[in-house]
């Protein structure tokens, strides 16, 4: 293992809601967010030199949130412009501040209100179907929500590898499964196979219990150096290795991807266990991007936790469950418990390192893997526990 | 209307801009669809764009007639739809058409005359022609 330079010291999350009449402004929920985080890591706002967020068009902006918090000497900000694509990668952003000598203590958030606020695609509204001048190739065809774009490669997938609905519905019925041992998942209720065939077309072949949830949410990091974190309130979780990368013409709606069959994230997970000397058996939890069912079946095989193809089986097996082989969100994933563009995939990833995440605990894990996924592009980062460094 | 505009109150018709306004001429006016192609690289690329992707030169790109014919690649159907002028149409078929005369070359097209439960991945399609208040606008129907 090479020696991490960064560790994830703290971490602070609102409530998860679906509620129109309590919903708050994004900018009190990243500075709720934010300032638990900073208490979690043992620090001061003053100690705070960094902060960094995603976004699309969505959030309060970084220099707006530094006044909203409370900070008083920001060396280093940056509003990245994008959605799940970066969940991971903003650890290594904070990372390559934190190493280049801008930032100390760096501050990641992501909030949106994405059930009461701006909803991700649909017609006219963000802009999941590319740029304005694009979408007269695709608006008058329909083609605008998330589930059109990336139902596309995951018919491919059904078609290419005999991938089938009942193994999306595998996926549907773990994370729900998952989430009802999280109090802070918005869907607990327990579902069955049955419930997720008979739940209504959204975009065949994705059906509603293919789809995460639309939430309102803010999920808050702070990020310092490796040797620092070992003197804070935590054991560190540290950053043993992150990737971010695109394809050739990644951009939504995929127009220009030659095969809609292969990702770009074979590539990021070869990459990402290059830099990091480990291998798919080292990984104890995967928190990985499921914005939508079929996403987890292409990652498992992207990452090599089964053969291309393998997916399906893999997941209907019972692999990705809680003493699985290789234990899928724990929390229930953006599919129950939350979606905050896959940031509370890092929340869950530090929880389950540290130990304390209850009764959905994946016992004695040590290296944590998160992904997010925009098919053509995103990012994969390792994370490892104390015990995997001291 | 702009687009934005008209999907408010009707099915929802192409805005045209510069360099895409020769995309729909060349199909109005012939009744063939043309996609952008690059005469330097002899290549085809679509959607359009300002330069050739490939040369990175725009003084090559022109639009240039297909036959017409295709494959569907991949495709969704949408049973449930945020775009208020295409309610009433629902279930559809939204597919990704592959052309036969490039690797890769792909339009998005509602696959059109047949129910969407019969509607298969490598089926072949040809050109529809919709007329959308005035717009002439691409389809695809299956192909013998």
């Amino acid at each position: 293992l090479p020696t991490p330079s960064v560790a994830l010291t703290g971490i602070g999350f609102t409530r998860y809601t679906r509620d129109l009449a309590t919903a708050r402004p994004v900018g009190e929920l990243a500075v709720e967010a934010s300032r638990k985080a900073i208490d979690d890591a043992g620090l001061q706002r003053g100690d705070i030199d960094g902060l960094l967020s995603y976004a699309m068009g969505d959030s309060m902006p970084t220099r707006d949130a530094a006044g909203a918090i409370g900070l008083s000497n920001v060396g280093w900000f940056s509003d990245i412009n994008s959605g799940g694509t970066f969940t991971a990668g903003m650890l290594e952003h904070a990372a390559l501040a934190i190493n280049a000598g801008h930032a100390r203590r760096v501050l990641i958030f992501r909030s949106m209100n994405g059930f009461s606020g701006r909803r991700m695609g649909g017609g006219g509204g963000g802009g999941e179907a590319g740029p304005a001048s694009n979408r007269q190739f695709t608006l008058p065809y329909g083609m605008g929500a998330a589930a059109e774009i990336f139902g596309m490669p995951a018919r491919r997938h059904m078609w290419k590898y005999g991938t089938t609905k009942e193994q999306f519905g595998a996926v549907a019925v773990t994370m729900r499964k998952h989430a009802s041992l999280n109090e802070r998942a918005v869907r607990r209720t327990p579902i069955t196979l049955e419930d997720y065939l008979a739940s209504r077309i959204i975009a065949d072949p994705y059906s509603l219990l293919d789809c995460c949830q639309e939430t309102d949410g803010a999920c808050a990091v702070v990020v310092c150096s490796a040797e620092e974190a070992r003197s804070l309130r935590h054991e560190p979780v540290y950053l043993l290795g992150a990737v971010l990368g695109a394809g050739p013409h990644p951009r939504l709606p995929f127009d220009g991807w030659l095969d809609m069959n292969e990702s770009h994230f074979s590539t990021l997970a070869r990459d990402l266990y290059a830099r990091t000397g480990l291998a798919p058996a080292d990984v104890d939890v995967a928190l990985i991007y499921d914005a939508f069912t079929w996403e987890v079946i292409k990652q498992l095989e992207d990452f090599g936790f089964c053969g291309p193809g393998e997916g399906g089986p893999f997941v209907e097996s019972g692999a990705i469950g809680l003493g699985g082989a290789i234990p899928v969100n724990p929390h229930g994933g953006l599919h129950s418990e939350a979606y905050v563009h896959g940031f509370n995939h890092v929340i869950e990833a530090v929880q389950q390192l540290r130990g304390d995440a209850g009764e959905r605990q994946v016992k004695n894990a040590q290296i944590a893997l998160v992904t997010g996924f925009a098919f053509t592009a995103g990012s994969a980062a390792l994370l490892g526990g104390h015990d995997v460094v001291a | 209307l702009s687009l934005e505009q008209s999907i408010q109150v009707q099915r929802p018709t192409p805005a045209a801009d510069r360099v895409t306004q020769g995309f729909w001429d060349s199909l109005k006016s012939t009744g063939q669809l043309h996609i952008q192609y690059c005469t330097g690289c002899d290549r085809y690329q679509h959607f359009p764009e300002a330069a050739c992707t490939s040369c990175g030169h725009s003084e090559h790109l022109t639009y240039k007639a297909v036959s017409g014919r295709g494959e569907v690649y991949t495709y969704v159907v949408t049973h449930q739809t945020r775009i208020p002028g295409l309610m009433q149409d629902v279930p559809y078929v939204i597919a990704w058409v592959e052309l036969p005369e490039q690797a890769g070359l792909r339009v998005v097209a509602n696959i059109r005359n047949i129910q969407p439960s019969d509607v298969v991945i490598g089926m072949p399609v040809k050109l529809l022609l919709e007329d959308r208040d005035g717009i002439v606008i691409p389809q695809f129907e299956p192909a013998g």
